[in-house]
C-alpha cells in the first residue's frame, strides 16, 4: 500500500465492495451497499451516479456490455479497482488489529471513549 | 425507460423533469440510469410509509447532487486551457457581472417611482450579493488566464506594467460593484 494513499470516500468504498461480488447495475449496488453496512450507508441515486462517474474516471470500475432492452448499465471492478479495494481493506484491517491489540494489552475500552 | 416513465405517478414525472436541472453532459450520461434506479426504489417500497421514505431520500439527494455536479462543471470550466474557452469565459463573466448591476439600477429606478415593495428590494439585494460572488470567481479565473496569455507574448520589461494594470482593473470592478450594492442598500 502506498504511504500517502488517500482513503476513498465512504460511498465509493461501498460501491467497490458491492462490485467485488459480481457485476451489478445502479440499484443493485445501492441495495448491496446498504446491506454491507447494516443499513448505515444510505445512498441516493444522484449520489450514487456522482460517485460512479468519479470511479469510472479514476479507472477503478468499468461498464459491462450487456444486451438489454431497458439499457441499464452494469458495472464491474477493474484490476486497478481490485488493487485499490485490497489496499483499503489492508488499511482498515491494520486499524482493527491495532485497536484489538490496545484492548487486549493496554486495557482500553472503546465504549467509554 | 419511456414506458416506465409513462406508467409512473405524477410525482415521478415531476422528478424526471427536475433531473433536467443537472448539467447537460451529466444528464446525457446518467439521467436514464438515475430514473431506472429511482423507479426501482419506488417499486420495492411496499407500504405507504416506505414510499414516503423513498421520496424523502430522493428529495434530499436531488438538490445536493445537482449543486455538486454544477460545482464540478464550474471547476472544470475554470481550469481549462483552451483558447476559445478563454473568450467564452470572458463573455460569461461579463454577463454575470452585468446582471446584479442591471437588477440594482432597475429596482432603484422602480423604487424611485414607488413600484417596488421593500421586501422585493431585499430579495434583489440577496441575488445581487450572490451573483457577483460567482461572477467574480469566473471573472478572476478568466482574467488570470488572459493575463497569462498576454504576458507570454510581451517582452519581460512590459509584463510588470500589464500585470499592475490588470490588477487595477479588477480592483476598480470590485469597488464599482460593491459601491453599487452599498448605494442600493442605503437607499432602502
Amino acid at each position: 500500500m502506498k504511504r500517502n494513499m488517500e482513503l476513498l470516500p465512504q460511498i465509493s468504498f461501498s460501491i467497490l465492495m458491492a462490485l467485488s461480488l459480481k457485476q451489478r447495475h445502479g440499484y443493485e449496488i445501492m441495495k448491496q451497499a446498504e446491506e454491507d453496512s447494516l443499513g448505515k450507508v444510505k445512498i441516493g441515486p444522484g449520489g450514487l451516479y456522482t460517485a460512479i462517474k468519479q470511479l469510472l474516471a479514476d479507472g477503478l470500475i468499468e461498464e459491462v456490455e450487456i444486451d438489454q432492452s431497458d439499457r441499464r448499465r452494469y458495472y464491474k471492478l477493474t484490476k486497478k479497482g481490485w488493487n485499490r479495494l485490497n489496499a483499503e481493506l489492508d488499511y482498515f484491517g491494520n486499524i482493527v488489529k491495532i485497536a484489538k491489540h490496545r484492548t487486549a494489552f493496554e486495557g482500553i475500552s472503546w465504549k467509554n471513549a | 425507460m419511456e414506458e416506465r416513465l409513462r406508467a409512473g405517478s405524477t410525482a415521478f414525472r415531476v422528478y424526471a423533469s427536475l433531473l433536467r436541472l443537472y448539467p447537460k453532459q451529466y444528464q446525457k450520461e446518467y439521467r436514464e440510469q438515475i430514473l431506472h434506479t429511482a423507479a426501482d426504489m419506488l417499486e420495492d417500497a411496499r407500504t405507504a410509509h416506505e414510499r414516503r421514505a423513498v421520496w424523502a431520500k430522493l428529495a434530499v439527494d436531488l438538490p445536493i447532487n445537482i449543486c455538486r455536479e454544477h460545482y464540478h462543471v464550474l471547476g472544470d470550466y475554470m481550469n481549462t486551457n483552451d483558447e476559445r474557452q478563454f473568450r467564452h469565459r470572458v463573455h460569461v463573466s461579463s454577463v454575470l457581472m452585468s446582471v446584479p448591476l442591471f437588477l440594482i439600477v432597475v429596482t432603484h429606478l422602480l423604487a424611485e417611482v414607488g413600484l417596488v415593495h421593500r421586501n422585493y428590494g431585499a430579495l434583489v439585494v440577496l441575488i445581487s450579493a450572490l451573483v457577483p460572488v460567482v461572477a467574480l470567481l469566473v471573472a478572476s479565473s478568466a482574467l488570470q488566464q488572459m493575463t497569462h496569455a498576454i504576458l507570454i507574448k510581451l517582452p519581460k520589461r512590459q509584463r510588470r506594467h500589464v500585470r499592475v494594470l490588470i490588477g487595477l482593473v479588477m480592483f476598480a470592478i470590485v469597488v464599482v460593484m460593491l459601491s453599487a450594492i452599498n448605494l442600493f442598500i442605503t437607499n432602502h
